[in-house]
């Protein structure tokens, strides 16, 4: 009796325990017709795995930066929900008739002195940005490069050319067709969002045309991050 | 450090493991299976941007994990595939748009006319005799073809581990038997 299709796969492989290795190896010093049953698929498996070479292409490098980002961007929505749960929660408690909370918060208050009690506005840092509808051929212009940030461009699902402002503010000025982003000095970074259809939509930096979309396709040199998103390098636009 | 010994420390030391920073760990990680993870998805996609995404994808899930799993590659298989099952089943339009549009980008340099002619024949022979594998024989192939134990083969594909030999012997006679039909078609 031959060994079975599963006992050869696995002898090739080596995938057999202690008893059914040994047995099955003294069956095979035995049996010339299993040997070469058994080399017969060792040598088609080496010709079947390498022809799948000939599908093969250079792996890109992993995009760390997109990684850690995208992956505490969660973790950054999570505290923001958890946040929002425990404002509800607290003014649920507070609403309470004879609510201890509120008693307490009452009794705290009033020994606060009122200076501290101001709050201070927001400075900079925060997100700024735009949205805008193009109606005709449309621009976004960076005044020049920096000497640090990127401009990440991600194609979506609207009418609307969407700009924020990741750091320090910047300057945007909107016209009917185009949108200056004043960023001289600056070390920002942007997120552009433009429409996948609609007017043909130009990137600049400068006079360095850095991304065109138009007519459902889209031109760049520049690399796409694992996220789906283009990613320009405002210190060195073009590359 | 070769290449075993790296995957060793990392799969086999949870105390070790434990004491090192995780992105530390995760960099590891990468080294010793993202290229096999991309090799795997190209394979199994035809489309290496794909691929590129969906092993990223992967390794995003793994960082908000904030722990190794006992078993790194088989957890980042899993997740890859997964990720890859569903893309097939809700391709967008950005992902048509952008793929299109990077293919039109990328320089055709390389090697000669003639050579690049019969790569690309050889390309699409394969690739014919594989898409017309049955998904689930495709993706067990591919995965022993990587090196994946018949314990992870079987906790990937939802297999019974008594029968994944069969199974195998049974897709590579299948993707013989397709590849010499496409090879002998004029």
């Amino acid at each position: 009796m031959h060994l079975d299709a599963e006992t050869l796969e696995r002898a090739l492989h080596g995938e057999l325990d202690g008893v059914s290795a040994a047995e099955t190896q003294e069956h095979l010093s035995i049996c010339p017709e299993c040997n070469a049953a058994l080399e017969a698929s060792r040598l088609r498996e080496r010709r079947l795995f390498g022809l799948l070479e000939a599908l093969d292409h250079e792996a890109p490098e992993l995009d760390w930066e997109g990684v850690e980002v995208r992956a505490t961007r969660r973790g950054a929505r999570l505290l923001v929900a958890a946040s929002i749960a425990f404002v509800l929660g607290a003014g649920i408690l507070y609403a309470l008739p004879d609510s201890p909370l509120r008693n307490w918060i009452d009794r705290v208050g009033r020994d606060v002195p009122a200076q501290e009690a101001e709050v201070e506005a927001a400075g900079p840092g925060s997100v700024s940005g735009l949205s805008i509808r193009p109606t005709s051929p449309f621009e976004i212009v960076f005044t020049g490069p920096q000497e640090s940030g990127v401009a990440r461009v991600d194609l979506v699902e609207s009418s609307e050319v969407e700009i924020r402002v990741l750091g320090p503010p910047v300057d945007l000025e909107s016209g009917p067709d185009r949108v200056t982003v004043a960023n001289r000095g600056s070390r920002s970074s942007y997120a552009i969002r433009l429409p996948v259809a609609g007017p043909a939509i130009t990137v600049r930096v400068g006079n360095a045309v850095v991304l065109v979309r138009s007519e459902g396709q889209l031109r760049t040199a520049a690399p796409r991050a694992g996220t789906g998103e283009y990613r320009i390098d405002l210190a060195r636009p073009g590359h | 450090m070769s290449l075993g010994s790296l995957t060793r420390a990392v799969i086999e030391s949870p105390g070790e493991r434990r004491s090192r920073p995780f992105p530390e760990l995760v960099r590891e990680v990468h080294d010793a299976h993202y290229a096999s993870i991309f090799r795997y998805l190209d394979r199994l996609s035809g489309d290496p941007d794909l691929a590129a995404d969906i092993a990223q994808e992967a390794f995003v899930r793994l960082f908000r994990r904030g722990t190794l799993p006992d078993k790194p590659d088989r957890w980042l298989v899993t997740v890859a595939l997964n990720l890859f099952r569903n893309e097939r089943s809700t391709a967008s339009r950005r992902a048509r748009l952008t793929a299109r549009n990077e293919s039109d980008l990328r320089p055709a340099s390389g090697p000669s006319p003639a050579e690049r002619f019969d790569t690309l024949r050889l390309q699409a022979k394969v690739r014919a005799a594989l898409n017309g594998l049955p998904l689930r024989e495709r993706e067990l192939l591919l995965l022993r073809a990587e090196g994946y134990s018949y314990r992870d083969l079987a906790a990937v594909l939802a297999l019974n581990e008594t029968s994944v030999g069969t199974l195998l012997a049974r897709a590579k006679r299948a993707f013989e038997a397709a590849y010499e039909e496409v090879d002998r078609a004029p």
